[in-house]
């Protein structure tokens, strides 16, 4: 074997191992991508039910308006038994308009409350955001 | 005999490498196919939670927290509202809800089933792709509980399934898991 057909040779490797590699990261983005979906429906309902506890617990009086923000800044990490996985979450809770605009300085008796609630696991190519503004009403404590 | 030798060995060489191709090719479509029938059912689990959600969230309208739920097992939910599911809105006439798995005739295979007075609803009554469903019930305070008057919201564990692309391939598996409040029990004070 000529110099020539050494380098022709040398050129045939990489070109295939250049296709392989491209395969198989075509099946692996499939693939990450799969699990992203997945986790992502998974987490949207976990962080969508944290909206929907704030709720349930604010209609039987069970938590009072102004309590939202101190029992909602906090982290939870859920351990799901049926589906497997650790799901981080982060909840905040501030004042805000009735937009949803953060308030820069607390208002007196403001009755809008912004909560946050950002959920994470393995897998997820990003955070799940949902957020919803809870108003005070005369049905609330 | 050396050109005879050389044109043979290029011969398998390059037959080896179009099989290596072909094998790539395959195993593409392959996966990407898996892949489309996989986001199809994961649309479908989205879809089969947010109905769950919708549904439980409307029940007891009209009825005391303790009187809203007639049955609470672990495959199945019965409950009472007012809500009228199929025309989507409020009736005059108490309705009996029940959501549970259920066997529909070949080639359905099962389904999970929402009927309303053992009707089912017109929009999404069936839901298909569910192989597994699991109810486990929370009072109000979010403990466990059994007992059909203290229930206050229900966590449902989805097992789905899919049969793959190839008929000799494995089946697609997903599950998921949903807690929905009986916010009209919550709205009563729970």
């Amino acid at each position: 074997m000529n110099m020539m057909e050494m380098v022709l040779a040398l050129f045939a490797v990489v070109f295939f191992s250049t296709v392989a590699i491209m395969y198989n990261q075509a099946v692996w983005d499939q693939s990450e991508i799969l699990i992203h979906s997945n986790k992502y429906v998974q987490s949207s309902h976990l962080t969508h039910s944290v909206l929907d506890e704030i709720d349930a617990r604010l209609f039987s009086k069970q938590l009072a308006f102004a309590n939202i923000k101190t029992q909602y800044n906090t982290t939870r990490s859920l351990i799901l038994t049926h589906t497997g996985g650790t799901y981080n979450m982060q909840i905040s809770a501030v004042d805000c308009d009735s937009l949803g605009v953060v308030l820069a300085t607390p208002v007196a008796n403001n009755i809008y409350t912004l909560v946050t609630v950002q959920t994470n696991t393995a897998g997820l190519r990003q955070p799940v955001v949902l957020r919803r503004v809870y108003t005070k009403t005369h049905l609330n404590l | 005999m050396n050109v005879i030798i050389d044109v043979l060995g290029s011969v398998i060489i390059g037959s080896m490498l179009l099989l290596m191709m072909i094998t790539f090719q395959y195993g593409m479509r392959e996966s990407a196919d898996r892949a489309l029938y996989t986001k199809e059912m994961i649309n479908n689990m989205d879809t089969a939670a947010t109905k769950l959600n919708a549904v439980i969230a409307l029940a007891g309208i009209g009825f005391d927290p303790g009187a809203t739920v007639i049955y609470a097992a672990q495959d199945s939910l019965v409950f009472r509202t007012y809500w009228d599911y199929q025309n989507d809105r409020l009736g005059f006439t108490i309705n009996t809800l029940s959501i549970r798995l259920a066997n529909l005739p070949s080639p359905y295979g099962r389904a999970l089933t929402i009927r309303q007075n053992n009707v089912p609803l017109n929009d999404l009554g069936y839901i298909f792709w569910i192989d597994g469903l699991q109810f486990k019930y929370y009072d109000r305070n979010g403990a466990l509980t059994t007992q059909a008057t203290s229930v206050r919201s229900a966590e449902s564990w989805l097992t789905f399934f899919r049969n793959p692309p190839r008929a000799d391939g494995r089946v697609l598996r997903s599950r998921l898991q949903v807690r929905c409040y009986f916010m009209n029990a919550y709205m009563r004070g729970a």
